[in-house]
């Protein structure tokens, strides 16, 4: 009854936490930061096999591929939990308080797993450790023969599958259990020589030292903005011996003893959700639906991010742009960044490269996308978003020969042969390209001279809407960065062009920019009335204006009336969330108000 | 035990069984064709010391059946249902050991409901052999970022690889420019970039770290070439720049070039950078290049930069200087082949051993050919100054020469297989200047090229195996550097 009842609430247990993986955390996105480059090749394989960890590396990368099926990674990603439970509990099994205290280590990989930038890796390492302890454990307690004939055996095996700092947390656990065990002596010293025989012999093979340790640290403290992680994690592991042993002598009574599980489970279910960072997942989502060219999905998760990074905000803005939604409801989402958050013109930040390969690639600055995406794939390794923009770019620049090598290996990673099978055609076919409608528009954005690229993001807009008349998206990311930026002046200047991009109608996020111009101007730039426009803007304008000064008088509580109700227009965008410094600030306030 | 016997003979009836079909293949139906072989491996001159050319039949068939035959030996037959073809390592060397100078025949045949016969494919065994090992860097293409990149070497002669160097291992800093003196591995130089920069220099069994003396110099040593001797190290030091373009130019995405740069040149003895007024002007001297008897310097260079510049102004003329290594006199610089007289930008120029040829890279501007489509390989004879361009390129770029040391051939990194990635292609040139079809450094699998997304960099042949360990190198990597000192060489005309 009592382990029925335990193996009950952890079934429960794990079950509920699939769920909440799918649900809540959605293990898709982990790809986003924590992608690894992997192929089905032998080739690929045979690179994983001549050094330290690099088996289990290999292994940990296939199953990444597995997240880009949510409920899949879920369901596996809790047995790989109940795996590591089973296995440490087994481990430890003659202990009082095995059955909840080794959650101590699954505590820790479990808060792992809601950070973005968790890698497999360290549920595969966990499990390899409890694998070899359970194994080395029954050996000292079923077999007749000393376990250290095959201790080296088994901390050989676990060095080359899982790396040096793996196997020394196994042989540090070794030790702890070994001090801590009752009964029959273990000629523990002899445990000790054995691990620098090992370590001696994998120096001779693999010209192991010092500073291969040391670069192992640095490695894995980058992983997570938590440096420490990790290290917790593998510390979890080595005080288990430890604290068994002080828990040893508490003999709860049985009521409570029956609780400890549950209640554990429950303090750790609670500080889970406690934990979890939902604006992060919301930014994540927004980049994994966009990459994927599902925008509307992409606004629906860019509305619920409060503090959106700019990865997200770049990625909002182009679903913004490719919905037709840019025009009436720019300001309903984060645009503390200015032009920024449209296109940058530097690798400023790793994270910011394949969101600008994409919109590179949409503006037709498609050597710009191919030079970001060779990067990407250096920061990156070869993701497949980053790869199949890379496609996209070398079929719609015209480099059939570099697109169908991509394309290959698109095909010798897991999960992307139906992408491959529709773009294959158009890589031996480039008439095809032309009836690719996004293709075809990319191809159309290009400029037909060579230009080069300045280091100032709008001077790129300017250089790719001026030489080629059919760049409607550069020349729109030109004056809403105008207008992001308060470039007034840059505003007007370009807005001239407007019927050369087709416009016959005046959006309305270009109507109220030419409304807050005609503040600083005598002249309109273009005339008004050769355009259809929305007359109510300028009544909402009027309106404005008169709440404006309502709000002067009494601002504590009309700021966020005003916010309700002109958030999602250019003036209050320009008053109260640009950028503008605290005089130039007033200086639009008094002219608006005027 | 009887069953287990029976199966065993039943197993080995079973794989022997293909082996009995190739009569079959013998009434095939000639197509009168060439087959589709994926690499290229046609109508080439090999070296007779190579590893066996793998490849994949590109025709469409469930049965595949190879024979490759010559004047003498065994011939090799093959009958497979797959259509990657892996040659047995030990009968190519034992073929092509006893054919050297003749020919060798591969016959091809498809089934594909019916046998097919392609057309026989011949192939010329050259008596010279070319050097074993092939050191090359394995980087992803890159332009300005860095991660994972490593130094490698090939056995050509079959298809062990070692990884020598992992820059994993050395805080992913960057190893670049992997240099060695006329094909001899105890005579090695490479460059770290990043936390624990420096130039280290293996000669004499002794590994050492040294940095240039900024800023007596424009940079760290980058582009480099051994004097004969094994003295003196003549270096480039340039301050590069990049422009990236927002669409192409004429299928370029960038451009390099570099507001300064000169040549100096390195005395190993005495860790000192010598400065010659001569080759450190206000021009820009670039990618030195020792003649094979060591008295003649050649390098390229191209008027002094200036903003505004177009792309056709930053041309590199091919230009020499007589040396003398006893008093370390370098003369005055001339012009041997003008960038006017190409209408092209000469850059990488590599002579051979033998000091007959000199093999360069002509593009239409610049002096990184890599990363341009239009840079082609040159020859010229030097002893008569002729040069023409050879018939080994193709509409990708070729860039960057290695010769073997018996200067009958050369290992060039050409991008034609996927216009993305550099490859090394090897060439035979015979002693008349004739140059056979380049053709792709074999690998055990023939498909191998198909996804392998990375370069190979700076593929330089070596006559013996490189036996630095990356646990020597390791050590004075993390060390600190020497700096060498300056010594300016006053110029008397």
């Amino acid at each position: 009854m009592k382990g029925t009842f335990r193996g009950g609430v952890l079934v429960l247990f794990f079950v509920l936490y699939a769920v909440y993986l799918w649900v809540g955390i959605n293990p898709a996105l982990y790809l986003i930061k924590g992608y690894r480059e992997f192929y089905t090749d032998l080739w690929f394989f045979r690179r994983f096999t001549d050094f330290p960890g690099y088996p289990v590396e290999y292994l940990a990368r296939l199953l990444t591929h597995c997240y880009a099926f949510p409920f899949v990674a879920s369901i596996g990603t809790a047995v790989l939990g109940g795996a590591i439970y089973l296995l440490g509990f087994h481990t430890f099994k003659g202990s009082r308080h095995a059955d909840w205290i080794v959650f101590l280590p699954l505590a820790v990989l479990l808060y792992l797993h809601t950070l973005y930038e968790h890698r497999i890796l360290f549920d595969l390492h966990l499990l390899s450790l409890f694998f070899f302890l359970c194994l080395f454990v029954r050996l000292l307690r079923l077999l007749s023969f000393r376990p250290f004939v095959v201790f080296p055996f088994l901390l050989a095996v676990l060095f080359y599958l899982n790396g040096i700092i793996v196997a020394g947390v196994f042989v540090v656990s070794v030790c702890l259990i070994l001090i801590f065990r009752k009964g029959k002596s273990v000629c523990w010293f002899v445990y000790p020589l054995e691990c620098v025989a090992v370590g001696f012999v994998f120096h001779l093979l693999f010209d192991l030292s010092v500073p291969d340790l040391h670069q192992e640290f640095v490695d894995i403290s980058r992983i997570y903005p938590f440096r420490y992680g990790p290290f917790v994690l593998y510390l979890s592991v080595c005080i288990l011996p430890v604290c068994l042993h002080g828990f040893d002598s508490y003999v709860p009574q049985e009521n409570v003893r029956r609780l400890l599980l549950p209640a554990v489970l429950i303090i750790l279910a609670g500080w889970r959700l406690l934990t979890f960072d939902a604006d992060e997942r919301n930014g994540l989502a927004v980049q994994h639906y966009a990459i994927n060219g599902q925008w509307e999905k992409a606004l629906e998760y860019a509305a619920k991010c409060e503090y959106p990074d700019k990865d997200a905000v770049l990625l909002t803005n182009e679903a913004l742009y490719h919905t037709g939604k840019i025009y009436d409801n720019l300001f309903l989402y984060n645009q503390s960044m200015g032009s920024k958050g449209l296109l940058s013109a530097e690798i400023s930040n790793y994270s910011e490269i394949v969101p600008n390969q994409d919109i590179f690639l949409h503006l037709g600055a498609l050597s710009l996308s191919i030079i970001w995406g060779t990067e990407a794939t250096n920061v990156y390794g070869a993701n497949p978003y980053v790869l199949k923009n890379l496609v996209k770019a070398y079929l719609a620049g015209g480099y059939p020969a570099e697109a169908k090598k991509i394309l290959n290996l698109l095909s010798h990673t897991p999960f992307q042969q139906e992408w491959v099978r529709r773009y294959q055609p158009l890589a031996g076919d480039t008439l095809l390209i032309d009836q690719d409608k996004e293709l075809s528009a990319c191809r159309q954005a290009q400029t037909p001279v060579a230009v080069v690229s300045r280091q100032s993001a709008m001077m790129n807009l300017y250089l790719l809407s001026q030489e080629n008349a059919l760049n409607k998206m550069a020349y729109d990311y030109l004056l809403i960065g105008s207008l992001l930026d308060n470039e007034i002046d840059n505003f007007a200047s370009s807005l001239v062009r407007l019927k050369e991009y087709g416009y016959t109608s005046l959006p309305k996020l270009y109507l109220e920019g030419l409304i807050y111009h005609s503040l600083y101007a005598d002249r309109a730039p273009i005339r008004i009335r050769e355009f259809t426009f929305d007359e109510s803007i300028l009544y909402r304008f009027d309106s404005f204006r008169k709440d404006l000064l309502l709000a002067q008088q009494n601002p504590g509580q009309m700021q966020e009336w005003l916010e309700n109700k002109y958030r999602d227009t250019y003036w209050y965008y320009i008053l109260f969330r640009s950028q503008l410094g605290e005089e130039e600030r007033k200086e639009a306030f008094l002219r608006i108000i005027q | 035990m009887k069953r287990t016997y029976i199966y065993l003979l039943c197993s080995l009836l079973f794989f022997m069984l293909p082996g009995c079909d190739t009569k079959k293949a013998e009434q095939a139906v000639e197509t009168g064709a060439y087959p589709r072989l994926f690499p290229d491996y046609t109508d080439l001159t090999v070296p007779c010391n190579l590893a066996p050319l793998n490849f994949r039949i590109e025709e469409a068939g469930q049965r595949f059946y190879v024979r490759i035959d010559a004047e003498k030996g065994r011939p090799i037959e093959l009958m497979q249902t797959a259509a990657d073809i892996r040659i047995p390592l030990k009968q190519w060397k034992a073929l092509l050991h006893e054919n050297k100078g003749s020919d060798i025949s591969i016959h091809i045949c498809v089934y594909d409901g019916g046998w097919r016969q392609f057309k026989t494919i011949r192939n010329h065994i050259a008596s010279e052999k070319i050097n074993p090992y092939l050191y090359y860097r394995d980087i992803e293409p890159t332009n300005s970022l860095w991660n994972r990149m490593a130094m490698h070497q090939r056995h050509l002669e079959d298809f062990t690889e070692e990884k020598i160097a992992d820059n994993y291992r050395i805080g992913h800093n960057c190893m670049n420019c992997h240099t060695f003196n006329r094909n001899n591995p105890a005579e090695m130089l490479f460059h770290i970039r990043g936390n624990h920069g420096g130039t280290l220099i293996y000669k004499d069994n002794k590994l050492r770290k040294i940095e240039f003396p900024l800023p007596a110099v424009v940079s760290a040593g980058a582009y480099c070439n051994w004097h004969p001797d094994g003295r003196l190290i003549a270096f480039a030091v340039n301050k590069i720049k990049q422009n990236y373009y927002l669409s192409g130019y004429a299928g370029k995405m960038k451009e390099v070039f570099d507001i300064e740069s000169d040549i100096v040149l390195y005395d190993t003895e005495t860790n000192t950078v010598l400065a010659y007024p001569q080759i450190a002007s206000g021009e820009r001297e670039n990618l030195p290049c020792w003649s094979a008897g060591g008295r003649r310097l050649y390098f390229v260079s191209a008027k002094p930069y200036a903003p505004g510049q177009t792309n056709e102004e930053q041309r590199y003329s091919l230009m020499q200087a007589d040396y003398d290594p006893e008093s370390r006199r370098l003369g005055e610089p001339e012009v041997v082949l003008a960038s006017d007289s190409l209408q092209g930008s000469i850059s990488f120029p590599t002579v051979s051993p033998d000091g007959k040829y000199m093999l360069f890279c002509v593009a239409d501007f610049g002096y990184f050919p890599v990363n341009n489509k239009s840079a082609d390989l040159y020859l010229m004879n030097l002893q008569t100054g002729e040069y023409h361009k050879l018939p080994v390129n193709s509409d990708e770029s070729e860039s960057y020469i290695s010769w073997s040391d018996n200067s009958r051939w050369f290992v060039f990194s050409s991008r034609r297989l996927d216009g993305m990635t550099s490859k090394p292609y090897i060439c035979y040139i015979d002693s008349a200047g004739e140059v056979s079809k380049p053709f792709i450094i074999p690998q055990k699998d023939g498909d191998y090229y198909r996804t392998d997304h990375r370069n190979f960099s700076r593929p330089e042949l070596l006559k013996e195996r490189q036996s630095l360990s990356f646990g020597e190198m390791k050590a004075v990597i993390f060390s600190e550097p020497l700096t060498a000192t300056y010594e300016q060489i006053p110029y008397n005309k």
